[in-house]
C-alpha cells in the first residue's frame, strides 16, 4: 500500500515537471530543429521512420533533456489493441535511447500529443498517455 | 487484467478476411449481440453500424481481446494518466483497468502499466468508439456523406485516409468483413448502402 502511495506521488511529481505548458519558462527557452539532420538523435529518428512515424521538426526543452518530436501518427494512438502493441515497442525503443528520460511525440494535424512519462524511477516503469492539445 | 494485445495482424497488412470464431458463442451470437449496440451507436453518433461491427470483430477478434465482461473494451480504447493518479476515462466508461507489460530493449527490461477503459457493456463501448469517431473533425465529410447516401464502404476508406490504422488494407478487410457477414442490412438507410453489387473493392485514395 505504501508502495502504491509512493508511486502515486512520484507519478504526480514526474508528470507535474514534464510536457512544458505553451508560455512556460521552459517553453520560452525551447530550442526548435527543423532540419532534422542536424539532431542528434539519429536511432530515434530511425525508430520512428520505421514504425512509420513522418518526424518534422522536435522541440528541445530544459537543457534539451527534454523533447517533444513533431510527427505524423499513422494511426490513432489512443485506440486499437494492435496500435498499442506497435507503440509500447517503439515507445520503449525510444526511451532507451533517449537514456531513460520521458519524451512526447506530437501529431499537429491531429491535435494529439503522445507523453511518455516514467511512473517508477527504481524499476524505470513506463506510462503513456495521449492527449488533446492545440496544434501547430 | 485480461485485455490482451491484438496479435493476429501484422504491422502493415490485416488478414484478408476475418475466419475464426473466437467468440464464446461463434461468430453469429456475436453479430447478433453487436447489432444492437452498434445501432444504438450510430443512432447517438451516425457512423455506420455495419462499420462498428466490422471494427469490433477485427479490432478486438470477435470480442477476444475485449477483455471479458467485466472490461468490454471491443477497440482497445486507452485511459489516459492525469494528475494525481487519475485516469481519462471520458463521460461513458466506468473505469479503467491496468495491463502490466514488459519490452526488452537492447538487454534492458522495460516495464509499462497500460490503462484501457471499461465499459458497463458492449453498447458504452461502441458509443465510446462513435465518439472518438466523431470528435475527430476529419471525420466530419465522411460522415455528412453517409448521412446523405449511405455508403458504409466510403466511410471505410475515410478511416483508412484519416490513418485510424496503420495497415494499408484496413478499408478493404472492414469492406470484405461487411459483405462476407451481410452487414450492411444493419445500417439505418440500409436501402441505400453498399449492395453486394458494388463493382470494386479497388482502392479509391
Amino acid at each position: 500500500m505504501n508502495r502504491l502511495i509512493g508511486i502515486a506521488i512520484l507519478s504526480l511529481a514526474l508528470i507535474a515537471q514534464e510536457a512544458p505548458q505553451p508560455g512556460s519558462e521552459a517553453d520560452k527557452h525551447k530550442i526548435v530543429i527543423t532540419d532534422l539532420q542536424q539532431w542528434h538523435q539519429k536511432k530515434i529518428l530511425h525508430i520512428l521512420a520505421k514504425n512509420h512515424f513522418k518526424a518534422n521538426r522536435v522541440e528541445l526543452f530544459n537543457d534539451k533533456s527534454y523533447f517533444i518530436i513533431h510527427a505524423t501518427m499513422p494511426f490513432e494512438p489512443r485506440e486499437g489493441f494492435h496500435n498499442a502493441k506497435v507503440l509500447n515497442r517503439m515507445e520503449a525503443e525510444i526511451f532507451v535511447e533517449n537514456k531513460e528520460r520521458p519524451f512526447a511525440i506530437q501529431d499537429d494535424d491531429r491535435g494529439l500529443r503522445l507523453e511518455v512519462h516514467v511512473i517508477d524511477k527504481k524499476t524505470n516503469a513506463i506510462e503513456a498517455g495521449v492527449y488533446e492539445v492545440q496544434g501547430k | 487484467m485480461t485485455v490482451e494485445p491484438f496479435k493476429h495482424a501484422k504491422h502493415h497488412l490485416l488478414p484478408p478476411v476475418v475466419h475464426a470464431a473466437k467468440h464464446a458463442g461463434g461468430t453469429a451470437t456475436f453479430i447478433a449481440l453487436a447489432t444492437p449496440a452498434a445501432q444504438r451507436c450510430e443512432r447517438d453518433t451516425g457512423v455506420p453500424a455495419s462499420i462498428t461491427i466490422a471494427q469490433a470483430i477485427v479490432e478486438s477478434f470477435w470480442g477476444k481481446y475485449a477483455g471479458g465482461s467485466d472490461v468490454n473494451n471491443y477497440f482497445g480504447v486507452q485511459a489516459a494518466p492525469l494528475n494525481g493518479g487519475k485516469h481519462d476515462v471520458g463521460d461513458i466508461a466506468t473505469g479503467f483497468k491496468e495491463l502490466h507489460t514488459t519490452e526488452e530493449v537492447k538487454g534492458k527490461r522495460i516495464p509499462k502499466v497500460e490503462t484501457f477503459r471499461t465499459y458497463k457493456d458492449m453498447t458504452d463501448s461502441f458509443t465510446d468508439h462513435g465518439r472518438f469517431i466523431t470528435r475527430n473533425k476529419n471525420y466530419k465529410t465522411a460522415l455528412d456523406a453517409y448521412k446523405k447516401n449511405g455508403d458504409a464502404d466510403a466511410f471505410a476508406y475515410a478511416l483508412q485516409k484519416n490513418r485510424y490504422a496503420s495497415a494499408s488494407n484496413y478499408a478493404v478487410t472492414l469492406i470484405k468483413v461487411m459483405k462476407q457477414r451481410k452487414l450492411y442490412q444493419y445500417n439505418k438507410s440500409t436501402a441505400l448502402s453498399a449492395t453486394p453489387n458494388r463493382p470494386s473493392l479497388a482502392m479509391t485514395k
